[in-house]
């Protein structure tokens, strides 16, 4: 490990005068439990480290009107036992709660989990099925883009699989919040990891699910997302498209399984994993289906 | 769909090397005040023999276990324990241990017997006192027995060594290698999810013939622990190997169980008292690991009609399991 120079910044104007002093390698760090690791095994070598710890603008949960925004600083802990997010996002209080051990639910957030950019992120799994969007901040001022786009395949040149320099943000800039869309009356959310055991494992596959009905109880909005099948976590919007308009019947849902087993061939075919991948990933989604027929049901 | 099953495990295993001498030697020394030393070879890697050679030894003594002090596996003062191995030393360094308080006590009781007025084998040692047996009121302290010791020049020490009375065994592998075996049955309950193939061990009943528990929260402990090792054999340790190299050599990639994989788990114990073992006792260590992972393969097999004949059976392993299956109907 080569010396660094360590910030510790109360406050984000205060990283921004940092970032501008500093021209050398600046790596952020929030709960520290991807980043410690990367240092020690020399896949990052900065010449600055600064702590986003202490930034307590950066670490909140609230609700503003129809929306639920969460500082980026905010640990898994936190979300997973939320009364706002438990009761309007349940998929993401059950990612968060999935998420490595205790420890590492007590030290790691949210923004890092984005950041970092991991194939199997358990929480960017069920933000991508609950439409997250970030909101990204610079001297310059903030600007906004969905966690789709942030993992642009488009830019995936840039994007090494679990490493830094993720698309979508740059040097000068820092992921303060990430928000979306409270559940409406008839939406119901819910999510399965699928790991080696059940605490300390890393994802082999997720499945996130937002579905709302309408008065019929056909699907009136449904998004899905797999996670630690592909670089990062996707929409898989032609299986979406099969339960649109529909009533979730055994045959519906199995067809929908189907499709999200061909996307997971497209996406992980040649992979020696893909044989179990695309199989189970239908037991888990039917899972997942489950927990959302049971909520609407109460 | 979550299918459930249940299996039954059994075993039985030797106590000690195989067919070797493995012999474990012990000091004793009781104090002016009562109190004990132990010198023991035996080395406590945490399965808790230190207590419990302590026990044996304040057990043969007639003093509580906390007059016990005990100083094991320092080469510099200890005598020869053997290893930590083999589930041998509650067995054998027991013995050690158990011989060598026996040879302490000698002196003891014939200072008890002449202050109590009575025969040798009337001394009755309990809770650092004695009495005449019959007389329960009248008891005199072990201090009192320990000067009485000193005025007449006597010292209370004794040493103790043990070899199981094993045998070698001659060419055509006869013989006797172990001289007392322990036994055990366990029946395992587990989940399958025939579409995910993760298996969940819901319980654990597992009952270990030790011969004598002389410690039965350490017995059972050492039950459960070997349980958890048992479903990471079965469910998921998986030692990779290429060219002599481990590829997984660390617990993220080495997957051992969690105390959230942890079933509930029912351990009974058995008293088959081994004639040779120390108040009885026999071994635990090995033998609460053996029948864990056979219990669970039969477990699914219950659930789902496969007979798998490769360990860890990962998630994948039995989805795969149950596709072919399914293909050949």
């Amino acid at each position: 490990m080569k010396e660094f120079k360590y910030y510790s910044p109360k406050s984000l104007n205060e990283i921004f005068k940092i970032f501008e002093a500093e021209k050398g390698e600046t790596c952020l760090i929030a709960g520290g439990t991807d980043v410690m690791l990367e240092i020690n095994s020399k896949k990052v070598n900065p010449d600055v480290v600064i702590n986003l710890k202490s930034i307590d603008e950066i670490n909140y949960i609230k609700e503003d009107n129809e929306f639920i925004r969460i500082g980026a600083g905010t640990t898994f802990t936190k979300l997973s036992s939320d009364a706002v997010i438990l009761n309007s996002a349940r998929a993401l209080a059950q990612a968060c709660s999935k998420v490595g051990s205790t420890q590492i639910r007590n030290l790691g957030t949210i923004g890092g989990n984005i950041v970092t950019g991991s194939a199997c992120g358990d929480s960017v799994s069920a933000l991508v099925a609950l439409d997250a969007i970030l909101v990204i901040q610079s001297p310059k001022g903030k600007r906004e883009i969905t966690l789709t786009d942030f993992y642009s395949p488009g830019q995936k040149s840039v994007c090494d699989g679990c490493y830094h320099n993720t698309p979508g943000i740059g040097k000068d800039e820092v992921l303060v919040e990430v928000y979306f869309k409270k559940a409406e009356k008839n939406e119901f959310s819910a999510f399965r990891k699928l790991g080696k055991r059940k605490a300390l494992a890393k994802s082999i596959l997720t499945v996130g699910m937002s579905i709302e009905f309408d008065d019929d109880k056909k699907v009136k909005n449904a998004r899905i997302s797999l996670g630690a099948v592909g670089k990062h976590p996707y929409r898989v919007t032609s299986a979406e498209n099969i339960i649109d308009g529909k009533k979730l019947s055994d045959e519906t849902i199995e067809d929908c399984l189907n499709e999200i087993s061909n996307i997971v061939i497209a996406n992980i075919g040649s992979r020696a994993s893909c044989p179990f991948k695309k199989e189970s990933v239908k037991g888990v989604a039917r899972e997942v289906f489950a927990s959302i027929i049971e909520q609407s049901s109460l | 769909m979550l299918v459930r099953g249940k299996g039954i495990g059994c075993m039985w295993y030797g106590i000690g090397n195989t067919g070797l001498p493995n012999p474990a030697a012990a000091f004793v020394k009781v104090h002016i005040d009562g109190s004990v030393t132990v010198l023991a070879g035996c080395a406590d890697i945490g399965q808790g023999s230190d207590t419990v050679l302590s026990q044996i030894v304040a057990e043969t003594l007639g003093v509580t276990f906390d007059k016990v002090y005990i100083k094991s596996g320092d080469t510099e003062a200890t005598p020869e324990g053997g290893a930590t191995s083999a589930s041998r030393q509650t067995y054998i360094s027991g013995n050690a241990c158990h011989f060598a308080a026996l040879e302490a006590k000698e002196n003891i009781v014939k200072v008890a017997s002449e202050i109590l007025k009575c025969d040798e084998e009337e001394v009755v040692l309990i809770n650092n006192t004695a009495y005449k047996n019959g007389c329960e009121d009248k008891t005199i302290t072990y201090k009192e027995i320990m000067l009485g010791l000193k005025s007449r020049g006597l010292l209370a020490i004794g040493k103790g060594q043990f070899n199981p009375s094993a045998s070698a065994l001659v060419e055509n592998m006869q013989g006797i290698p172990y001289a007392t075996y322990a036994f055990a049955t366990h029946i395992a309950e587990v989940e399958v999810n025939t579409e995910t193939g993760e298996v969940t061990v819901l319980k654990i009943v597992a009952a270990h013939d030790v011969g004598k528990a002389i410690n039965k929260k350490n017995v059972e402990g050492q039950i459960e622990g070997g349980c958890l090792m048992g479903m990471g054999f079965a469910l998921s340790e998986k030692l990779i190997i290429n060219n002599g190299h481990m590829k997984n050599p660390d617990f993220n990639s080495y997957i051992i169980q969690t105390a959230q994989d942890m079933p509930e788990i029912y351990p009974i114990i058995v008293e088959e008292e081994s004639g040779e073992g120390p108040f009885g006792a026999k071994g635990v260590g090995e033998p609460a690991l053996i029948p864990a992972a056979p219990a669970i393969i039969n477990a699914i097999y219950d659930a789902i009609g496969i007979r798998f004949t490769h360990l860890p059976l990962t998630a994948d392993v039995v989805l795969d399991a149950i596709k072919k299956k399914e293909e050949t109907k």
